[in-house]
C-alpha cells in the first residue's frame, strides 16, 4: 500500500503537472493574442459595482441564459452541478498527491455541508445534458451546431460527474474515521443500490481508484481541450459578461478619418481586431440562440451571426502567429479568396440587433459585421453595386434618392409648417428625416403628424433644405466618410439653432441623433414621436374621438425597439387611440420582433436570396387576422406595405401618426 | 500612355438652378459635380494606365470651384489636374475647345489619347471633343461604348441604333468621346480621396494661355426655367365626347391645334 501511494503521489504529480501546464500555457497563448491585436477598444471598465452585480444576476442567477426556459434550466443544471464538483475533484487532485491532504480537518462542519450539496447537484447535471443530448439528437434545431466539439464535451462530462458519484459511492463503503455516509446522501443510495456495502475493503478501494483515474483523466483531458474547443465559453464568457456594455443604447464606433497616420479603416484583418471583440469571440459557444432571431439567417440568407463570430474566432486562431510576432503585415485579410465571410454575409444584416439582444454572453456581432463593412468599403470600394448610386446621392443632394434637396421642404404645401430659419424660438425642431421628406409614403406620414403636432398646440419648426440625411444609412452601410460628412453638416446646422428638443419622425434619425452625434459634439435632448406624442396624450392634448379602427398590431422598429428599448409608448398609443377596437401582439413582438428588412441600409440594396424578410413578415402580419399593422418607423411601413400587397390579406399598414391623426380628427 | 481627360464641373441634375434676370443665375444652393459622362472618360483612362503605365491628367475649363471636380477626377486615379480658370460656368464651346488644346500642349508633354464625355449635362452641346480634335488637327469618335488600345491604335465600338454597333479604328493620338456602357465608373477608395487632395493642380488663366474671353463665337442670350409639370387631367364621358373635349382643350386651351 506504501509503495503504491508513493507511485499514485508520483504519477498524479507527473500528470497534474503536465495538464496544468498544457493547460496554463494554451489559455496563456489565448491571452497574450487578446492582448497582441492592435485594434484600439474605447471601453472603459468603469461602474464596477454593476459589474459584480451583473456577475449575480447574469451568471450566477443564469438570468440571460434563462430566457429560454427549457435550455436554460438544463444550463443551470449544468452550471451548478458542474461548479459544485470542482472543489471536492480538486481536493482529489491534491489528496492523489499528498495522500494525508485533507480539507475536512480544517472545517469539518462547512465541508460536510459543501459536500451534500454537491453530491446532490451532480447527478443533475446529467438531468441536464439528457435535455441538450435530447435537443441535438432528436428536437435538431437548425440554429443550434451539432458537431463532434458538442458531443465531446457532452461525453467529458457526463463521465467526470458519473465518475464523481461513483468515487463518492464507493468512498461511502470504505472505512474512514469520517462518517462519507452522511455527507453523500445521494451517492450513498447508489452504493446501497449497486450493493457496493458487500464488497471487501480491497474490492472497494481498487472500485475508488478505478474512478478516481477516469475522473481526474477526464478532467484533466477536459482541461487541455477546453481552451481550443468552443468550450472556452467557460473561460471566456464570465470576463465578457463582467465587461458588457451596461447601456442597451450603442453607438456605432466612429472612425477618425483624418487620422493621416492611419493605413487603413475598418476591420480587415483579424490582427485589427480590439481585445474586446477577442474576447466576445471566446466566449461564445455557439448556442446559436442569434441565429434562431436573425432575419437574416431566417430567410435562406447565408448569414448567420453565430457563424460569422465562430469564423472570426477561427481566422484569429489559425493566423495567431503572425500576430503574436507582431508581423501583421503577413496577417491575411479576412474576406480573402475562400473565406467563409463572404460579401453576401456581411451585406444581408439589416443591423436589427436580435443577435445582440438576444444573446446570453453579451456578444455584439454587429460590430464585426459592421466593421468590416466599413472596412470593405473605405478600402477596397467593394460594396453591392446598387449602393453607388445611393452614395452618390447622399453626396450630391443630401438624400438616398437623389431629390434635389431645397425641395426638402415641399411636402408641407398647404400645411402652415414653419422653417426654423423663419421660427428659430420654436419649442421643437422637428427632424423631419429623408423618408418623411421625399418618400411618397413618408410624406403622408409626416403630413399626418404635423396635423397632429398642430392639434396638439405643439410649438415647433422643421429644418426644411437646411437638413440632411443623418448619416445612418451611410453609415451602416460603411461609408464612415460620406455619413461623417452628412453628421457634421447637421452638427453645424444644429449649432446655429441650439434646439431646446429635436423631435423625429424615423427611429433611424432619432437613434443615430440621440446616441451618435454626441460623438460629434451634438447632444440634444432628442425625442422620437411616439414617446413625445404619448407624454402629450396622457396630457390630455391628444383626445381619441372614439374611432374604432378594429383589430391592430403594432409592428416594432429595431431602431425604437432593440436599439432604445421603445416598446411601451407606441403600444399604448395604438391602444389609446382605438378605444373600442382591439389591439393583439404578432408571434415575434418586443424585444424577439422581426425586423422588416430595411434597415443597414438593406431598404436600398436587392434582396435577392431566399426569402424576402418583408414578405415573411407581411404574412405574419396576415395571419394575426389584423384590420391594419401599425408602425412608428417609414421605412417599415413602406416595407410592411410591399409585403403585404404580395400576400391576399386585406391588412392595411399605418402610420401611429396617421393613426393618431384619424383618431383626433 | 500619355493621356488627357477632360472634365466638367457642372451642377447636379436634381439642383434647381433658380434664374436672375435675363442671363443671371444664382447657384449657391447648388451642388457641382464631374460630369457624370466624363466619369466614363476617367474610368477608361484610369483603366488604360492601370493596364499599360502613363499617366492620366484630368483638365478642365472653369470657375475656381472646379478643382473640386479635379479632385473627382484624382479620386478616382487621375495623377493631376489643370485647371483653366474662367468667371463664368458658361463658356463658349469654341472657347473651350481652343483652352483645353492649348493647355494639353503647354502641358509639354505628347498626348497618346484625349478623352472626354460624350457631352456635358449642363449647357448639352455636345460639340467640345469636334471642336477639339478640329483644332488639334486630330481624328474624333463620340460615343464609344467599347474601347481598345493598342499598336498605335484606338479601337471603339459605339452604338448606331436598333442595337447595331459600328467598329472604328483610330490612329493615336486621337478624341473620343465617352459614354454609359463603356465601363462602370469607380467609387473612390476613401484613401485614393484622401491622396487627391494633395495631388497637384496647375491652375492657368485663359489669358496665360493667350486666349480671350471676347473672342466667343456664341452669346447667351437669355436662360428661361422649364416651366413645372402640371397635373394630368383625366377627360370623362363616353369616348366621342372625350374626343370632342380633347380637340377642344388642345384648340382653345393649349392652343396647338
Amino acid at each position: 500500500m506504501k509503495y503504491y501511494l508513493i507511485f499514485k503521489s508520483i504519477l498524479m504529480l507527473a500528470a497534474l503537472g503536465t495538464a496544468f501546464t498544457m493547460f496554463f500555457k494554451k489559455v496563456r497563448h489565448l491571452y497574450r493574442l487578446m492582448k497582441a491585436v492592435e485594434g484600439e477598444s474605447r471601453f472603459q471598465p468603469d461602474r464596477i459595482k454593476e459589474r459584480i452585480q451583473v456577475l449575480f444576476t447574469d451568471v450566477l442567477g443564469q438570468s440571460n441564459v434563462r430566457r429560454k426556459t427549457l435550455p436554460g434550466l438544463a444550463h443551470t443544471l449544468i452550471f451548478y452541478g458542474f461548479l459544485a464538483v470542482q472543489p471536492h475533484s480538486l481536493e482529489l487532485m491534491v489528496k492523489g498527491v499528498f495522500p494525508s491532504f485533507e480539507i475536512a480537518h480544517a472545517a469539518p462542519f462547512l465541508w460536510g455541508a459543501y459536500l451534500v450539496i454537491a453530491d446532490i447537484l451532480a447527478p443533475l447535471v446529467l438531468v441536464g445534458f439528457a435535455y441538450a443530448l435530447f435537443r441535438r439528437t432528436v428536437m435538431k434545431p437548425d440554429y443550434l451546431t451539432i458537431g463532434r466539439d458538442a458531443m465531446l464535451i457532452i461525453l467529458f462530462t457526463c463521465v467526470i460527474i458519473i465518475t464523481f458519484s461513483l468515487i463518492n459511492a464507493f468512498q461511502v463503503v470504505l472505512d474512514t474515521e469520517y462518517n462519507y455516509a452522511a455527507v453523500f446522501p445521494v451517492s450513498a443510495l447508489l452504493a446501497r443500490w449497486f450493493d457496493l456495502g458487500a464488497l471487501t475493503q480491497t474490492q472497494a478501494r481498487i472500485g475508488f481508484e478505478l474512478f478516481y483515474y477516469i475522473h481526474i483523466g477526464t478532467i484533466l483531458g477536459f482541461l487541455i481541450y477546453i481552451p481550443g474547443s468552443k468550450h472556452l465559453h467557460l473561460l471566456a464568457a464570465v470576463p465578457n459578461v463582467f465587461f458588457k456594455p451596461l447601456e442597451r443604447e450603442k453607438a456605432m464606433i466612429k472612425t477618425d478619418i483624418e487620422d493621416e497616420a492611419a493605413e487603413t479603416f475598418g476591420l480587415g484583418k483579424v490582427s485589427e481586431l480590439n481585445w474586446k471583440n477577442v474576447l466576445n469571440l471566446y466566449a461564445c459557444t455557439e448556442c446559436g440562440r442569434c441565429e434562431e432571431q436573425c432575419p437574416a439567417s431566417n430567410t435562406e440568407k447565408p448569414l448567420s451571426p453565430k457563424n460569422v463570430i465562430h469564423d472570426f474566432k477561427v481566422d484569429l486562431l489559425e493566423q495567431a502567429e503572425p500576430i503574436l510576432a507582431g508581423n501583421t503585415e503577413a496577417v491575411q485579410p479576412i474576406m480573402r479568396e475562400g473565406s467563409p465571410v463572404t460579401d453576401d454575409v456581411i451585406w444581408s444584416c439589416t443591423s436589427c440587433r436580435a443577435c445582440e439582444d438576444i444573446c446570453p454572453v453579451n456578444i455584439e456581432q454587429l460590430d464585426f459585421i459592421l466593421e468590416t463593412r466599413k472596412h470593405q468599403v473605405l478600402m477596397e470600394a467593394a460594396f453591392p453595386p446598387e449602393l453607388q448610386e445611393t452614395f452618390t446621392n447622399l453626396e450630391n443632394q443630401a438624400n438616398p434618392w437623389g431629390f434635389g434637396n431645397d425641395t426638402r421642404a415641399d411636402w408641407t404645401r398647404g400645411l402652415d409648417v414653419p422653417l426654423i430659419s423663419d421660427h428659430p424660438e420654436a419649442e421643437v425642431l422637428w427632424y423631419v428625416g429623408c423618408a418623411g421628406s421625399f418618400d411618397d409614403r413618408g410624406k403622408k406620414i409626416s403630413r399626418a403628424l404635423a396635423r397632429v403636432l398642430q392639434r396638439a398646440g405643439v410649438d415647433f419648426a422643421i429644418l426644411g433644405p437646411e437638413e440632411a440625411c443623418n448619416g445612418d444609412m451611410a453609415r451602416r452601410c460603411g461609408n464612415e466618410y460620406l455619413a461623417q460628412m452628412l453628421i457634421q453638416q447637421n452638427v453645424e446646422v444644429l449649432g446655429q439653432y441650439s434646439p431646446k428638443k429635436i423631435l423625429t419622425g424615423c427611429p433611424h434619425c432619432f437613434n443615430i441623433i440621440k446616441n451618435e452625434y454626441p460623438q460629434f459634439g451634438a447632444s440634444y435632448p432628442v425625442s422620437h414621436y411616439t414617446e413625445f406624442l404619448f407624454d402629450l396624450h396622457k396630457q390630455g392634448r391628444l383626445v381619441p374621438t372614439g374611432k374604432n379602427f378594429g383589430k391592430l398590431t403594432y409592428h416594432d422598429s429595431c431602431y425604437l425597439g432593440r436599439w432604445n428599448g421603445i416598446y411601451e409608448a407606441p403600444r399604448n398609443l395604438v391602444a389609446s387611440m382605438n378605444y373600442p377596437g382591439r389591439y393583439v401582439e404578432m408571434k415575434r413582438h418586443g424585444a424577439k420582433g422581426f425586423c422588416c428588412g430595411a434597415g443597414g441600409g438593406r431598404m436600398f440594396m436587392e434582396e435577392t436570396i431566399g426569402k424576402r424578410i418583408n414578405t415573411d413578415r407581411a404574412e405574419e402580419a396576415a395571419a394575426a387576422g389584423v384590420n391594419a399593422v401599425v408602425a412608428a418607423c417609414p421605412f417599415c411601413a413602406t416595407m410592411l406595405s410591399d409585403g403585404l400587397m404580395e400576400t391576399e390579406a386585406a391588412v392595411e399598414v399605418k402610420d401611429i401618426a396617421e393613426i393618431i391623426d384619424e383618431a383626433t380628427a | 500612355m500619355q493621356i488627357y481627360v477632360c472634365v466638367k464641373h457642372v451642377p447636379d441634375t436634381a439642383a434647381n438652378i433658380k434664374i436672375v434676370g435675363e442671363t443671371g443665375y444664382n447657384d449657391s444652393a447648388c451642388k457641382f459635380i464631374a460630369n457624370p459622362y466624363d466619369e466614363y472618360a476617367i474610368e477608361a483612362a484610369v483603366q488604360l494606365v492601370e493596364k499599360q503605365g502613363g499617366e492620366a491628367v484630368a483638365v478642365t475649363v472653369g470657375p475656381e470651384s472646379a478643382v473640386g471636380t479635379l479632385r473627382s477626377a484624382m479620386a478616382m486615379g487621375a495623377a493631376r489636374g489643370i485647371l483653366i480658370k474662367t468667371e463664368e460656368q458658361f463658356l463658349d464651346t469654341d472657347l473651350t475647345a481652343r483652352a483645353l488644346k492649348a493647355a494639353i500642349e503647354a502641358d509639354g508633354k505628347q498626348a497618346d489619347l484625349i478623352l472626354t464625355g460624350k457631352g456635358s449635362v449642363d449647357t448639352e452641346g455636345f460639340q467640345t471633343m469636334y471642336r477639339l480634335a478640329g483644332a488639334m488637327g486630330l481624328p474624333v469618335v463620340n460615343e464609344i461604348v467599347k474601347l481598345e488600345v493598342g499598336g498605335g491604335k484606338a479601337t471603339v465600338e459605339r452604338e448606331i441604333g436598333a442595337g447595331s454597333r459600328e467598329v472604328l479604328e483610330a490612329n493615336l493620338p486621337c478624341v473620343l468621346g465617352a459614354t454609359k456602357g463603356l465601363n462602370e465608373p469607380r467609387y473612390p477608395k476613401f484613401p485614393d480621396i484622401m491622396k487627391a487632395k494633395k495631388k497637384p493642380v496647375d491652375q492657368k488663366a485663359l489669358s496665360d494661355l493667350g486666349i480671350d474671353p471676347s473672342g466667343a463665337k456664341t452669346k447667351l442670350l437669355k436662360l428661361e426655367a422649364v416651366p413645372e409639370r402640371s397635373g394630368a387631367k383625366m377627360i370623362e364621358g363616353a369616348i366621342p365626347d372625350q374626343v370632342s373635349e380633347l380637340v377642344r382643350i388642345l384648340r382653345e386651351e393649349e392652343k396647338v391645334l
